[in-house]
């Protein structure tokens, strides 16, 4: 288990929040489109997603870019890079970023592979020419490449890297993030879930593994992405990217910015597994660990953002996990009923989803929860809730045994 | 890239005939454009080799649209640096079907030597 062994550290604030989804683009509409639990499924059209086959999906709709963002950089940023840049736009404007010693500003981005979609279109166009192959390639490939984009528009010069967790990518950025931050490493470190671009060869290998949904509601798209539900098949992929700024208290305070939360807790945790089968002594090694490091009962979390991606047997093992804790009492939903699974993303997207629903005071509803896996269990079902949040928990897990868990305090 | 920043060195002259496109759509450029006008096997000419760098600098460089581009300008002192020039003749031997190593292209030290030496190997490929 990775968690802080010393649990006396600097107390971290998030400062600022950037979304960027299939259901909403800026943190107003998606907040608007959660509350609603208004989706974006259908069959998918972006180049590349498709082989004779009908995958569903949620895509993001065309969007537009700053004026001052270079034409000729958003020319060879894959489209990861370019949603990379929007989402962190926002962020970097709500933390109110302008006026920061850029020395003293981190990033870490989650995910890894990030540019399938990229670079098979690559692959396809100059298979039969390979020596005209775009030099931009040679930068491009790598995922890296979005810690170029994002540092170059934002002049960040502390440092910036990204990581891999699987779907648990996004959270495992944040964790990293507010280690950057409490050790004083940087005063000031964005966190970002990045947008993983995947293609057919990724939806069928995922399919074909049981993980990512069937075509058993290919003529009924609306009703495929259905997380704790008995007649659930797998996840449904959403496109998304999420940055949030986490800060140390002591640098928040001074810059007089508010924040939205407190971090009070985090770990993460392995099986020492590879495959991508869950388990719960392991989920359930967090959750405590998570709990123990924020000083809380787990009484006191009132609302739970699972994984929860409709995964057949995820699902079961996540809610035993969550009844194993004694956290039965405490609000479930699942944001991903609604964007779907952002993969590498969501782990950021959901620390999002949970800061806006603290923040209303109101906790989304869960789509396409007929028949719920687990009575016992405390579900917002189809429609929001007025909820006010004092303690949050948000989880993620990833293929090859990821497990994490971080402790949101609401700072109202 | 070295050898790319040794391709477009050299002095810049400040004369000669101005050579005025047509303001291309950028980034709407087709790499068919070559073959809409010639036919299989017919050879470009000059003119419109430099026609064809120039809008593959407008697309690279969406900044520069409809600012004049001459034959006798240095990529680098029109803002390209040394990924935006690479992908610029990379550009030009897609649009021309050249099968040459780049290196061949090596020592055009203005846009209207990289016409010249794009012009050769396409007539001996």
């Amino acid at each position: 288990m990775y968690y802080m062994k010393n649990q006396n550290q600097p107390d971290v604030f998030i400062t600022g929040v950037g979304i960027t989804s299939a259901i909403g683009k800026g943190k107003t509409d998606f907040t608007s489109a959660l509350m609603q639990g208004q989706h974006a499924f259908g069959v998918m059209q972006r180049p590349g997603r498709q082989k004779k086959t009908s995958f569903i999906g949620a895509e993001i709709p065309s969007f537009s870019f700053p004026e001052h963002f270079s034409k000729r950089v958003l020319r060879t940023a894959s489209f990861s890079g370019q949603v990379a840049m929007v989402t962190l736009q926002e962020a970097w404007d709500g933390a109110n970023l302008d006026s920061i010693d850029p020395s003293r500003v981190g990033l870490v981005i989650g995910g890894s592979n990030l540019q399938q979609r990229e670079l098979v279109q690559m692959y396809e166009t100059y298979q039969d020419r390979a020596h005209l192959v775009r030099p931009t390639y040679g930068i491009s490939f790598m995922d890296s490449d979005l810690c170029g984009l994002c540092t170059e528009q934002f002049g960040i010069k502390g440092f910036a890297y990204t990581v891999g967790g699987a779907s648990a990518s996004g959270q495992v950025a944040v964790i990293q993030a507010i280690q950057a931050v409490q050790t004083g490493q940087v005063d000031i470190c964005i966190a970002m879930g990045a947008l993983m671009d995947i293609t057919y060869w990724e939806c069928q290998a995922l399919r074909s593994l049981g993980a990512m949904g069937t075509d058993r509601y290919a003529m009924e798209p609306a009703m495929a992405c259905r997380p704790f539900d008995k007649n659930r098949d797998g996840f449904i992929y959403g496109e998304s990217c999420g940055a949030v700024v986490i800060e140390r208290a002591d640098s928040a305070i001074r810059r007089q910015v508010k924040p939205y939360a407190r971090i009070s807790g985090w770990a993460i945790g392995m099986d020492g597994n590879r495959n991508p089968n869950p388990s719960c002594e392991g989920e359930v090694g967090v959750i405590k660990k998570a709990l123990e490091y924020a000083k809380i009962s787990a009484q006191e979390i009132d609302y739970i953002n699972p994984h929860g991606t409709g995964s057949v047997i995820g699902d079961e093992i996540e809610i035993k996990a969550i009844q194993d804790c004694q956290l039965s009492h405490a609000y479930i939903n699942a944001t991903k009923s609604i964007t779907g699974h952002g993969l590498s993303a969501a782990g950021t997207v959901e620390v999002i989803a949970t800061l806006l629903q603290m923040k209303e005071s109101r906790l989304h509803p869960t789509r396409n929860l007929e028949e719920p896996i687990e009575s016992s269990i405390n579900w917002v079902g189809a429609e929001s809730v007025e909820h006010d949040i004092g303690h949050a928990l948000s989880l993620s897990m990833g293929f090859g045994g990821i497990n994490t868990a971080i402790c949101l305090q609401n700072m109202k | 890239m070295f050898y790319m920043t040794c391709l477009l060195s050299g002095r810049h002259v400040f004369s000669g005939k101005n050579i005025v496109p047509e303001r291309m759509a950028g980034s709407q450029f087709s790499f068919n454009f070559t073959k809409k006008i010639y036919l299989k096997g017919e050879k470009m000419n000059k003119k419109d080799i430099l026609e064809l760098i120039i809008r593959h600098i407008y697309e690279v460089i969406p900044e520069l649209e409809g600012q004049l581009i001459k034959s006798s300008d240095r990529l680098v002192e029109l803002g390209a640096n040394s990924v935006d020039r690479a992908e610029i003749v990379a550009m030009a031997m897609d649009s021309l079907s050249l099968q040459i190593p780049r290196v061949e292209l090596f020592g055009a030290k203005n846009i209207g030597e990289l016409v010249d030496v794009l012009y050769e190997k396409s007539k001996s490929a």
